[in-house]
């Protein structure tokens, strides 16, 4: 066996590495990146899902959209749903976090507790709150004498909306929560000390230390949890099929009725295109102004 | 060594991947032959559990009859959007059911993916005016016509024996009976309304009854011939559902359909409004349970209409092999035979479209004889996209809330107007 010089045996190894990637990017390629490609193109046609011949009709599906007021009135719910999932969202976890890592006993075993809702599925927990929201909730309401929770939330357009929000964020606050710990684990314990020792309160401690240190941990969090709003889907279908009255009717729902119920894929593609432009728009400007705050 | 070896490896692993892909994109036939036994598929879309076990009785007779054909019954959950992506992808199931009168079969017809059965000799079989309903723009007949559905009243014989109560046939004698039995503490109908798909039912049931030209009004109004606003049918329908209303259950809009059958069938109503696909769900809950349909009366019994469709028909892919197609055929023709329709019926418990059959359930007694008077209507789908029926099973969610009769007519016309413009 001959020795292979030092950056030979580089260059060898990396393609060998490289060669373990093609597999997984070739299936990336194909189920992704060529159904998106597809997915556009379709947008600029009259393809109705079933059809075998269909033409390009230029922009007049995203026109029409416009002029559409359901198509705004889910996009005004989905921005509200993403705002409301993004406040609850990051301000418990950012609680739980901090409670769980200031814990002294039983450390792991509270943070997994924790952690068990996010590995039951999305339509199982709509489920089970849909039975809540029906049986215990308007029990708990009428005990307590208030009048909007003695009736099952989900029947007003008015609680709706926040009812289906506040299921998601009860699912969805596990993984930051994870995230939010380890940035927190990250901060060394001196400096709280010597904040402690020149007497700094708890607010400054959390603003001067705290904050600084796991503000890349939000940036992190806030992009997977304005994903998860915008393009919500299982949570509003399970709990309300979009009702009452198109009240909690996100954008995913209207595209998927649009698709499947009444034939209009090409509609349906168009939507999606314009979903994914508010999405990049929405997660590119908040990346920008986080690290911006994170370089002063 | 090593590493050209793992650099092989990877390479012969990548074209393996890729080769086993095409060979699943070639595959576009759903059926095979296996020896000299020919297996078809045959996708049905009914998941209650009283058609498929009347399906996979005539299906296992079938398969022992004809030893060179092997019917296999595929039944999934949404079975309406499997089946359109699968035809979308050009992966047509040989044998599907589907339903004749709604534009979206139009549409398979019109595409040249349904096989026109028109000619066929068991088409003898079907009832006329079934088989009238299903006829498509061309004048062909492309479904074997098997059941029919219906909306009508369920209600519990029981209840309605202690209180003695007989099935209403008028509008007026329907309030009298929901007075009683409110007077008896209980609460006479069950609704259910959090699907907007299920209040739709509901709305179409109550068009029906109550607005005999309502369907065809609102296909105007979709053309921009007619207004709904001030429309006198309409008033009188949507005054008649206030009505319901203050019979039944409160929590409406907050009741899924499974929780509403739940209840009735636990007796907490003495009435719920839904289909002829709940029937056996209904009876499954509680077998014990007496149960019975009527249809919603109108002012008279001579008035009365139910709305009723073609609930299974049996299509063949226009793109099978022929030999698919022969042995397609054989089944439907087996199918279409009194004594096996006859099996179905007996399980599936909805009235037949197929001739000599008999229906022997007392308890669906009025809706069978109102069906075979022909006093019936078709469902919107059949003249109306589905597109404009979605949006206004919406807007008639929202009266169930607010019960603003004025309100819910202006809202339809503007709901029409937006989806109609499409």
């Amino acid at each position: 066996m001959k020795k292979f010089k030092p950056n030979r045996l580089a260059t060898s190894s990396r393609a060998t590495y490289f060669g373990f990637t093609i597999i997984p990017v070739l299936l990336y390629t194909f189920f992704y990146v060529f159904s998106v490609i597809n997915g556009i193109r379709y947008s600029f046609t009259n393809w109705d899902g079933m059809a075998q011949n269909y033409d390009f009709v230029g922009f007049k599906n995203y026109i029409s959209l416009l002029k559409n007021p359901y198509f705004w009135n889910s996009m005004k719910t989905t921005l509200l749903y993403s705002v409301m999932l993004v406040v609850c969202v990051i301000s418990i976890s950012l609680t739980l976090a901090i409670s769980l890592n200031s814990l002294k006993w039983f450390k792991t075993f509270t943070k997994s507790l924790f952690f068990v809702p996010a590995m039951i599925g999305g339509v199982t927990i709509a489920l089970i709150w849909d039975q809540m929201y029906y049986r215990v909730v308007p029990v708990i309401g009428q005990a307590l004498g208030i009048d909007w929770l003695s009736q099952s939330l989900l029947m007003t357009g008015k609680t709706a909306l926040p009812a289906v929000v506040f299921v998601h964020a009860w699912q969805a606050v596990a993984l930051p929560t994870i995230i939010f710990i380890a940035g927190l684990q990250q901060i060394p314990d001196e400096q709280y000390e010597s904040a402690q020792i020149d007497g700094a309160t708890l607010f400054k401690r959390f603003r001067y230390i705290t904050l600084p240190y796991i503000l890349p941990t939000v940036t992190i969090n806030l992009v997977l949890i304005i994903k998860q709003g915008f393009t919500s889907f299982d949570f509003p279908y399970a709990l309300t099929g979009g009702g009452p009255v198109r009240s909690t009717e996100v954008i995913g729902i209207l595209i998927y009725n649009d698709a499947f119920k009444n034939l209009k894929f090409s509609t349906a593609n168009a939507e999606a295109c314009l979903l994914f432009v508010v999405v990049a728009i929405f997660s590119l400007t908040q990346l920008k102004l986080t690290s911006k705050r994170g370089n002063d | 060594m090593k590493k050209k070896l793992a650099l092989v490896l990877c390479a012969m692993l990548t074209v393996t991947s890729l080769a086993a892909c095409s060979k699943k994109g070639t595959g576009d036939s759903t059926s095979e032959t296996k020896g000299d036994v020919l297996t078809i598929e045959f996708f049905q879309q009914k998941g209650e559990e009283g058609p498929q076990k009347g399906y996979k009785t005539i299906i296992d007779k079938f398969n022992a009859e004809n030893p060179d054909i092997k019917i296999e019954m595929n039944t999934v959950p949404d079975p309406g959007t499997v089946l359109t992506s699968r035809i979308s992808s050009g992966d047509i199931p040989v044998i599907f059911s589907d339903y004749p009168t709604q534009q979206q079969f139009k549409q398979k017809v019109a595409n040249g993916y349904v096989q026109d059965l028109s000619g066929q000799e068991f088409l003898k079989n079907v009832n006329e005016s079934s088989l009238d309903m299903t006829k498509q723009d061309d004048g062909g007949y492309y479904a074997l016509p098997y059941s029919r559905n219906y909306i009508g009243v369920y209600y519990n014989m029981d209840m309605f024996d202690v209180n003695g109560l007989t099935v209403p046939t008028t509008w007026e004698e329907f309030v009298n009976v929901c007075e009683t039995l409110k007077a008896a503490g209980i609460t006479p109908m069950g609704l259910h309304g959090k699907d907007p798909g299920r209040v739709g039912h509901m709305f179409q049931c109550a068009t029906v009854a109550w607005a005999p030209n309502g369907i065809e009004t609102i296909a105007k109004a979709t053309a921009g011939e007619a207004k709904l606003e001030g429309d006198p049918e309409f008033t009188n329908e949507f005054n008649k559902m206030a009505t319901l209303f203050t019979y039944a259950n409160e929590d409406a809009l907050a009741l899924s359909d499974t929780a509403c059958y739940e209840n009735f069938v636990n007796g907490q109503y003495a009435m719920c409004i839904t289909g002829s696909y709940a029937r056996g769900t209904l009876l499954s809950s509680n077998p014990d349970m007496k149960l019975g349909v009527f249809p919603l009366p109108n002012d008279t019994k001579e008035t009365t209409r139910t709305l009723s469709g073609i609930d299974a028909a049996i299509c063949v892919s226009a793109k099978a092999s022929d030999e698919e197609k022969a042995a397609a055929y054989k089944f439907l023709a087996y199918l279409a035979e009194t004594e096996n329709a006859q099996t179905f019926c007996d399980n599936d418990g909805a009235p037949s479209c197929i001739n000599g059959v008999v229906n022997d359930d007392k308890g669906i007694a009025p809706m069978v004889e109102l069906i075979n008077n022909g006093q019936t209507h078709d469902w919107m789908a059949s003249t109306v996209s589905n597109n404009v029926i979605s949006d206004l099973y919406n807007v008639v969610q929202g009266f169930w809330a607010d019960k603003n009769v004025e309100a819910v007519l202006k809202n339809m016309d503007e709901s029409i107007a937006v989806t109609s413009a499409e």
